[in-house]
């Protein structure tokens, strides 16, 4: 592994490579997206988050601004996708979306080998359900808001504790991941295990 | 059909000349009216009409909103009263939600492209996205990461060359001819003027 603890070189900003696949995970997060969509809900505002699964993914192979554009094209990509972007739903998503993706990549930096996807995905969703709970109070709903906040609470639980499980299942057995992760080099001590892990 | 426009930008142009009459109707009447013109008008762009979805998302926001009593009570059941207040609230959340989904789908409906590095980058991500939907097939039972797996090589190893995805070319964002541009403008002005036109009445107090 020549590039183990040589960063890829970002010329110009970010490479090409890099980019493809931070359009590459985009992608797959609007994929996702419209799966979700698919799936019946009993209410249109309760989401499980399969779209933020590349956004997981995405932790250990981007520096700070590579992921926040991965974000970005992911809130915009779902605007543009569900006709919502010039929209209040816009705006939910944006703040929830923004808000747990930067909680994760805090959390995955200071304690990447301390702490499992599970735990990243869960309070992940816990930070996106509160700011959107926070942004339906004031834009919609008011305070009587907080009388579903213990179920959609509850359903961001359950879905980001099986969240995790599969983005540690995935991160561990895919080979686009651990080639991913070889090249862009920018993974600590965690990333290198996860990458021996693959091979053997 | 001739009464879409074809240029996406001049659709993103007009909603966002219609958002403050929208916004800053004070008339629930004709607020209602406004919603109905936004779903027509995104309906004509080839966009679906959601009924169960407008229904419910009509029905929850008065609902939660009819929680805060506030003004003259109309009804009771048992302890709860709903008051006129509330009522009026509730509909006038459900109706702007509404309204601006569908706006936002007429807005967006003819595929925009965004102009610069990021527009780029958008449109990248959208090939991508069209390759992913039409390549994905239904995995093997417990093959599931490594189908996954396949079609992310296959877009990583180049199925997408730069000047496939837009990556490469400058483009305007524009798209048609020039004579399509100058019937889309006026029909976005038509448009934009008859919305405002009922915004008007509604400012003034003529419609309630």
């Amino acid at each position: 592994m020549s590039s183990e603890n040589t960063p890829v070189k970002r010329e110009n900003g970010i490479g090409s490579e890099i980019i493809t696949k931070i359009a590459i995970l985009a992608a797959f997060s609007l994929f996702l997206s419209t799966v979700e969509y698919m799936i019946p809900k009993p209410l249109p505002f309760l989401r499980i988050g399969l779209a933020n699964l590349p956004i997981m993914v995405g932790l250990a192979l981007f520096s700070l601004p590579e992921y926040l554009i991965l974000v970005t094209l992911k809130i915009a990509g779902q605007g543009l996708i569900n006709g919502t972007l010039f929209s209040y739903i816009f705006i939910y998503s944006a703040g929830g979306s923004l808000a747990s993706s930067l909680m994760m990549y805090l959390l995955y930096k200071l304690f990447h080998n301390k702490i499992s996807y599970i735990g990243i995905s869960l309070v992940g969703a816990m930070t996106s359900n509160s700011v959107q709970l926070l942004l339906a109070q004031y834009l919609l709903f008011g305070s009587s808001i907080w009388i579903i906040a213990p179920p959609f609470l509850l359903m961001g639980l359950v879905s980001s504790i099986l969240l995790g499980i599969f983005v540690n299942h995935f991160t561990d057995r895919s080979r686009w991941y651990s080639s991913a992760l070889e090249f862009t080099g920018l993974y600590g001590k965690r990333g290198r295990d996860e990458i021996s892990h693959a091979e053997t | 059909m001739k009464y879409r426009m074809q240029k996406p930008d001049i659709r993103i142009a007009a909603g966002l000349l219609m958002i403050p009459a929208f916004l800053l109707q004070p008339g629930l009447v004709v607020q209602g009216l406004q919603v109905f013109f936004l779903i027509v008008l995104a309906a004509m762009h080839g966009r679906k009409i959601r009924v169960v979805m407008i229904t419910v998302v009509l029905a929850s926001i008065t609902a939660m909103n009819l929680l805060q009593e506030n003004g003259r009570v109309l009804a009771s059941i048992g302890s709860f009263s709903i008051t006129l207040g509330a009522l009026l609230t509730g509909l006038e959340k459900a109706m702007t939600l509404i309204g601006m989904i569908y706006l936002s789908q007429y807005m967006v409906s003819g595929k925009p492209r965004f102009p610069g590095w990021f527009g780029q980058l958008l449109s990248k991500q959208f090939l991508y996205f069209e390759h992913l939907v039409t390549a994905w097939k239904k995995p093997e039972k417990g093959k599931f990461i490594e189908s996954l797996d396949t079609l992310l090589e296959e877009m990583e190893q180049g199925i997408l060359t730069d000047e496939e995805t837009g990556f490469s070319d400058s483009h305007s964002g524009i798209a048609g001819s020039r004579n399509a541009g100058i019937w889309d403008f006026g029909k976005a002005a038509g448009i934009v003027i008859a919305f405002w036109f009922g915004s008007a009445m509604g400012f003034a107090g003529i419609w309630p």
